[in-house]
């Protein structure tokens, strides 16, 4: 369990969890994405790290959603021709 | 300049997800309603300031934002940070792998072992700021820099925000997880525990 106190569950990997986020997030520069891309391809448990962290995300994004109530998107709609 | 004459079809379309994000910024239907209709009028007053061709998604989000931001700060605060100190990087990771169930990655757990009611009630409870982040990163999609537009913050303090609240979230969903039985034992001593863990 070592590697629990640190950042990154591979002792090599000098990469963040906040900059596997700014990964996930699509926000790196092409260069740094590719370097990135590159030590994932090579390093499994920072790859498995990754698929998680991106799967986590998306978990939120689908449960995370409600259904807008007709009535109410009826009512705004008169709302706005009321103001017109 | 926009036309206040075509706000309506311009706008329609994001009203679904505006609504999804004022229910989880508010916890509470009535206000989410209240909230959404409050910044469809805020919006439509003011499109003839947008400029045609910017994001609109986005000048949209703002608006709600905004908006939900003075009803609340009327109200009762929330807490605004949560301590995260003794929460270590990849919480949730490090203890979903730990889990027994052979030939399933800690992935794969993600999507089985979290109901809707559960991520949507861990969500809820994040102190404002990250809960902020959170929704409009993860669940809108929106990118650092749009964040940073819609909630006047530099970029820096998003990725922060977002973190720390990712961080939150996965240590909620997992109390949860526990409380429930789930993770702490075993699929088969899953019964026994649910019912020592009962109210």
């Amino acid at each position: 369990m070592t590697s629990a106190e640190t950042h990154n569950p591979h002792a090599d990997c000098q990469r963040s969890l906040e900059e596997l986020y700014q990964y996930v997030d699509d926000w790196l520069d092409g260069e740094t994405r590719s370097t990135i891309r590159q030590h994932l391809d090579s390093c499994t448990s920072c790859e498995d790290v990754y698929r998680f962290q991106a799967t986590f995300v998306a978990m939120i994004s689908t449960k995370c959603r409600s259904e807008l109530p007709d009535e109410l998107r009826r009512r705004i709609l008169e709302a706005l021709e009321e103001s017109c | 300049m926009a036309n206040q004459s075509t706000f309506v079809e311009d706008t329609e379309p994001f009203m679904q997800s505006l609504y999804s994000t004022a229910l989880r910024m508010t916890s509470n239907r009535a206000d989410a309603e209240d909230l959404l209709q409050e910044t469809y009028l805020r919006a439509f007053r003011s499109y003839e300031s947008f400029q045609t061709g910017t994001n609109l998604r986005a000048w949209l989000f703002r608006i709600l934002t905004n908006a939900h931001i003075n009803r609340y700060r009327a109200r009762k605060r929330r807490p605004e940070e949560t301590d995260l100190a003794d929460v270590e990087e990849l919480y949730l990771y490090r203890r979903l792998s730990n889990q027994g169930d052979v030939g399933k990655s800690a992935e794969d757990m993600l999507m089985e072992y979290f109901s809707e009611a559960e991520v949507v009630a861990a969500v809820e409870d994040l102190p404002e700021a990250y809960r902020m982040a959170v929704l409009l990163a993860d669940v809108e999609g929106f990118s650092y820099k749009e964040i940073a537009e819609i909630l006047e913050i530099p970029v820096g303090t998003v990725m922060s925000r977002l973190h720390r609240g990712r961080k939150a979230l996965q240590k909620a969903l997992y109390d949860y997880a526990t409380k429930r039985g789930l993770t702490s034992e075993p699929r088969e001593n899953v019964k026994t525990s649910d019912d020592a863990d009962e109210p």
